[in-house]
């Protein structure tokens, strides 16, 4: 038979059980503000190797085409400035979530050997800037305040791009 | 629905109060040329302004009597110069509204807003003569 718990034992129970709901409070990490909502790899990294392509690209075609080619320059400082950016806030970013200060990126694009680089072509660009504005606004919809209105910056400048390309 | 923060929504609305109010003196002095466009332009300002004080309720703030406007209109060029700098600052709201809000349903409204500001205010640009016709960071503020 089974004897009713005494008043000390539930009490001691009860003690134990918030005792331990502490504990793993506190062994949970604490979020760094502004921390991205998926850490790793940083979603950014990828929006801004997306616009360092969209810069090669366009500056390869504008070689090409005398009659577009002032609107491609203006597209590759654009998306270099976008990748630019971008690369400032992954970095920023990961020193937050680190709390130790990371070397900043290099600020020049990185070489790109025109070996590895595909022989230009515009319906491609065109179709790289429609992925690239669904894609950073996808982002912006689920990301903290300031990635939000970056990428949703860089999702409209790229919507811009494709009506100037017509 | 994620409740919108009151605050840059508010802003946002504001500013298309005092946008939808602008058009009217652009399309006064626009030329003959643009007038479907500036039109056109005026109504999705217009439509952008009821949705917003939809989606903020009873508290959204109401349009004031008049507004100063930002500068001296008095001919075509000056009117689409205006038309640009309407666009602008509402631009700057919706940026506003991205970097201020949760994520959930005003970041859509923000995003779409802040992307039809920028490509009329290209197309604002172009009929000025002005280039670059665009910017890499529309919304954003400047410095």
């Amino acid at each position: 038979m089974t004897r009713p718990p005494t008043r000390r034992l539930v009490l001691t129970a009860l003690g134990a059980v918030l005792l331990s709901a502490c504990t793993r409070a506190a062994e949970l990490p604490v979020p760094a503000e502004d921390e991205p909502v998926a850490a790793k790899p940083d979603a950014l990294s990828a929006v801004a190797s997306d616009a360092r392509r969209d810069a090669a690209t366009a500056t390869a075609l504008a070689a090409g085409d005398p009659a577009l080619a002032p609107r491609l320059r203006v597209l590759a400082e654009e998306r270099t400035l976008h990748a630019a950016a971008c690369e400032q806030e992954v970095v920023r970013a990961s020193g937050t979530v680190r709390g130790t200060p990371v070397a900043p990126a290099p600020t020049s694009a990185p070489a790109v050997s025109t070996s590895a680089v595909p022989a230009p072509d515009l319906a491609a660009l065109q179709a790289d800037l429609g992925a690239a504005a669904t894609g950073a606004g996808a982002l912006a919809a689920d990301a903290p305040g300031y990635r939000a209105a970056l990428l949703g910056c860089i999702a409209a400048a790229c919507t811009v791009q494709l009506a100037v390309l017509g | 629905m994620t409740a919108p923060p009151a605050s840059a929504l508010a802003v946002a609305l504001l500013a298309e109060h005092a946008t939808v109010y602008g058009y009217g003196v652009v399309a006064a002095f626009v030329d003959d040329a643009v007038a479907a466009a500036v039109s056109a332009a005026a109504g999705a300002h217009r439509d952008r302004r009821d949705a917003t004080a939809a989606l903020l309720g009873d508290g959204a703030p109401v349009a004031a009597a008049g507004y100063e406007v930002p500068v001296v209109v008095d001919d075509p060029g000056t009117a689409l110069e205006l038309a640009l700098l309407l666009e602008e600052r509402t631009a700057r709201a919706w940026h506003g509204v991205l970097a201020d809000s949760e994520p959930g349903e005003a970041r859509g409204v923000a995003l779409d807003a802040l992307t039809q500001d920028a490509l009329r205010a290209r197309a604002w640009r172009t009929a000025l003569g002005t280039t670059p016709t665009t910017t890499a960071f529309p919304g954003q503020p400047a410095g």
